[in-house]
Formats: structure tokens, sequence, C-alpha cells
């Protein structure tokens, strides 16, 4: 067989512009380009010929770069936000009363318990997983001249409505760990993994779950691989 | 196709650049045209274009459907120059409409070719570094691997497949989402 007509880096460049269905396809033909779609700076070249910029990277914990004298409490409270990049992000407040209502005060591995997103009006948002079951959003309000900004929050799907539309595999009262996963600006839609159940897509704008397969979407975690439109 | 440009510019038609494809056949085009290629800017830039620039990796086949994407958008970028002081705003704006849909059209009729020139194109725009050529025919290929097979898109791209039974059922696995 001869070789393939175009270069990796230019079958990269096509795969760039395809939808992720399709990028995942791509990288289901060959080792190559399955190590290629599922690496880091292919998410860089997305975002380099996307008309608009509908990939927020998500919310990295600062966690790679802890020394050992921050407390552990610094750690947690403080997130990145990261939007267009990892250089360039900025650093949030984590409101203090989300972490009360988070599930576990994890410190050392970052679980997947806060996403960064936009609200439908267009807000900076945070997504939280709360106990026992429920994702919650964080808006930032224009709060009075002396206080600054302020957290207001608000429940965006609660246990019943999860557990209508995603059928878990076992009891669903052993489906208690949500982790957020991806969340694509374009259609506002959060991809979640919660256990027992599989992965499912949350659309923030009309609020529907569905549930999209059984298994987690972990090798493909740092791809943009979430449905957008 | 030979003596590209010849009569539709005014005195800048003194600066010629001659384009030399893989099988030696000589494009002259005007500079305007020229400098849509990144490469050719860089070589006018440090005046190496003299006795003609030899593009070793472009076929006469394939150097001439580049030069025509190029004239156009050389002239659409003109006009777009040209209009803004002539023109009042609203004048302005209805040329600019009318010059992308013209423009739009031209891309479209410019794209019904075969994958195999498809692909020659994307090669050449790389080559020369022409954004708007790159661009455009690799969201063309892009589209028609929408909805394609893995198997499918192997044919396309001509690529052996080295994964395992094993790994493919793990990448179906995994991304089972993408394969329904």
């Amino acid at each position: 067989m001869e070789a393939s007509p175009l270069p990796l880096d230019l079958l990269l460049e096509i795969s760039a512009r395809c939808d992720p269905a399709t990028v995942a396809r791509c990288g289901a033909t060959c080792k190559l380009l399955r190590r290629h779609v599922t690496d880091p700076p292919f998410l860089r070249r997305v975002r380099a010929v996307s008309s608009s910029n509908r990939f927020l990277v998500g919310l990295l914990y600062h966690r790679s770069y802890i020394s050992d004298r921050d407390p552990p409490a610094a750690t947690i409270r403080r997130a990145q936000v990261a939007v267009g990049g990892r250089d360039r992000g900025a650093w949030i407040e984590v409101p203090q009363d989300c972490h009360r209502r988070r599930r576990e005060a994890i410190t050392g591995e970052a679980p997947r318990e806060l996403l960064l997103a936009s609200s439908a009006g267009g807000e900076l948002a945070l997504l939280v997983w709360e106990r026992p079951l429920a994702v919650c959003m964080w808006t930032r309000t224009i709060a009075s001249s002396s206080s600054g900004r302020s957290w207001a929050r608000r429940v965006v799907i609660d246990r019943t409505a999860i557990l209508a539309s995603v059928q878990p595999a076992c009891n669903p009262l052993a489906c208690q760990r949500v982790e957020l996963l991806l969340f694509a600006e374009g259609s506002g839609t959060v991809v979640f993994h919660l256990n027992a159940a599989g992965t499912a897509l949350l659309n923030l704008r009309t609020l529907e779950v569905r549930h999209i397969q059984r298994s987690g979407l972990e090798p493909f975690e740092f791809s943009p691989f979430c449905v957008y439109d | 196709m030979a003596s590209a440009g010849s009569g539709d510019e005014k005195a800048a038609a003194a600066a010629m650049i001659t384009l030399i494809s893989s099988d030696n056949e000589k494009f002259e085009v005007t500079e305007a045209t020229a400098t849509l290629s990144q490469t050719i800017r860089h070589m006018i830039e440090d005046g190496c274009t003299d006795g003609g620039v030899p593009l070793p990796n472009v076929t006469s086949k394939i150097l001439a459907r580049v030069i025509e994407y190029c004239k156009k958008h050389a002239t659409a970028a003109a006009g777009e120059e040209g209009s803004s002081s002539s023109f009042s705003d609203a004048a302005f704006l209805e040329v600019d409409r009318a010059f992308l849909e013209e423009l739009e059209e031209f891309d479209d009729a410019f794209l019904e070719v075969d994958r195999a020139t498809l692909f020659d194109l994307i090669l050449a725009a790389n080559y020369l570094d022409i954004k708007g050529l790159l661009n455009l025919t690799c969201q063309k290929v892009a589209d028609s691997v929408k909805g394609k097979t893995p198997e499918q898109i192997r044919e396309m791209y001509n690529i052996v497949n080295d994964l395992t039974p094993e790994e493919e059922a793990e990448i179906r696995r995994e991304t089972q989402w993408a394969f329904e």
C-alpha cells in the first residue's frame, strides 16, 4: 500500500475542522492518528481554527504547582480559570459556601467536582457537584460597590431529574459521584460522568439530560469530544 | 494562463513575478497575486525572485488552480481597499457584500474538484503558505469526512490499520458515542 497522500500535520489540520464524533472516528483509524487526536496540542489546533472560541478549557485545580508551604485550605479555595490556554489563565476565588456544600474536601488529587462554564445569559459560571446528587451553578453577580462581586447559587439539576434520564446499572442510591468533564460553550452542554451509570450530557439552556454511554470518557478527556451542536 | 494578470493592473503591473512549476511551466503573476503566498512574500522581501521562483513541489496543473484562487482573492482585497475611499459608507457596504458573495460563489465552484486534486491543492497551499486556501480546502475535506466510518476514513487517506482487534474494540468502547 502506498503512503497516505497527506502528511500527518495536514491530516490533523483537517481533523481539527471536523466535529468531535468524526475526530473520534479519525482516531480509530490507526495508532498514529489516535495518539495525536488525544494529545493536548491537538486541542490547541482545534482552537486555532475555530471561528468562535467554542471550548473553555475548563477548570484546573491549582494542584501540580502546589508548594509544600501552601496550606491545603489555600489550594482548594483557589481555582485557575483557563480560557483559551493554560498560560493565559487567571485566578478566581471559589466561593466559601460552595466548598461547604461540596461532597468531599479533598485537597491533593483534583476531583472533577468543579467546572467552568458560561450561563445561558453568557456570564461566567462555576458548575459544582453537590451532595447528595445535584449540579449547581454559581454565577458572579455585580454586588454593591462596597462588597464587590459576590456569588449566586442556583440548582441546575437535582437527583430526581438526573436519575430520570440516566438509568443506572445498579441501585440508584449508589449513584452519587458526579465528575464534571467538559463544557462546550457553543451549545451550552456539560459532559459529566455519573458512577455506575456512565457518561451523560446536560444542556444548560434546556436543562435536558441525555445519557450517551455506559462507560467513561477517560482517554479523551483532554479532547473536545463533547457534542457541541 | 501563462500570461496571467498582464492587463488588469495599472502601473503596478510592472512588478511581475514569474513562478515556475515542477514541470517547468512559467506563470507570470502580479506581485499582489503572488504575495497571498507567505512563502513567496518572504522570497520577494529577501529579493530572490529574479529569474523566477521555482516551485518544485507544485505541478503546472495545480499551480494554475492556485494562481486562479490568488488572483480572485487579491482582486477582492484590492477592490475593498479602493472602494473604501471613493464610496459612501452605505455604498461601500453594498459593494463589500457583493464582493463577499461573489467570492463565496467562486470558492464553492473552485472546490468542485476530485479528491486527488483537492489533496494536491492542500499540499500546495501548505507549501506556499496561503492561509485562506489551506483553510478552504481543509474544511472541504473535513466536511466530506463527516459521517464516515474509520474504515472509510482509512480508505480515503490511504491509512494502514495497525490497531489490533483488541485495541479497536477498546476504542469503540471508550468512544461509544461516536459510533452511534
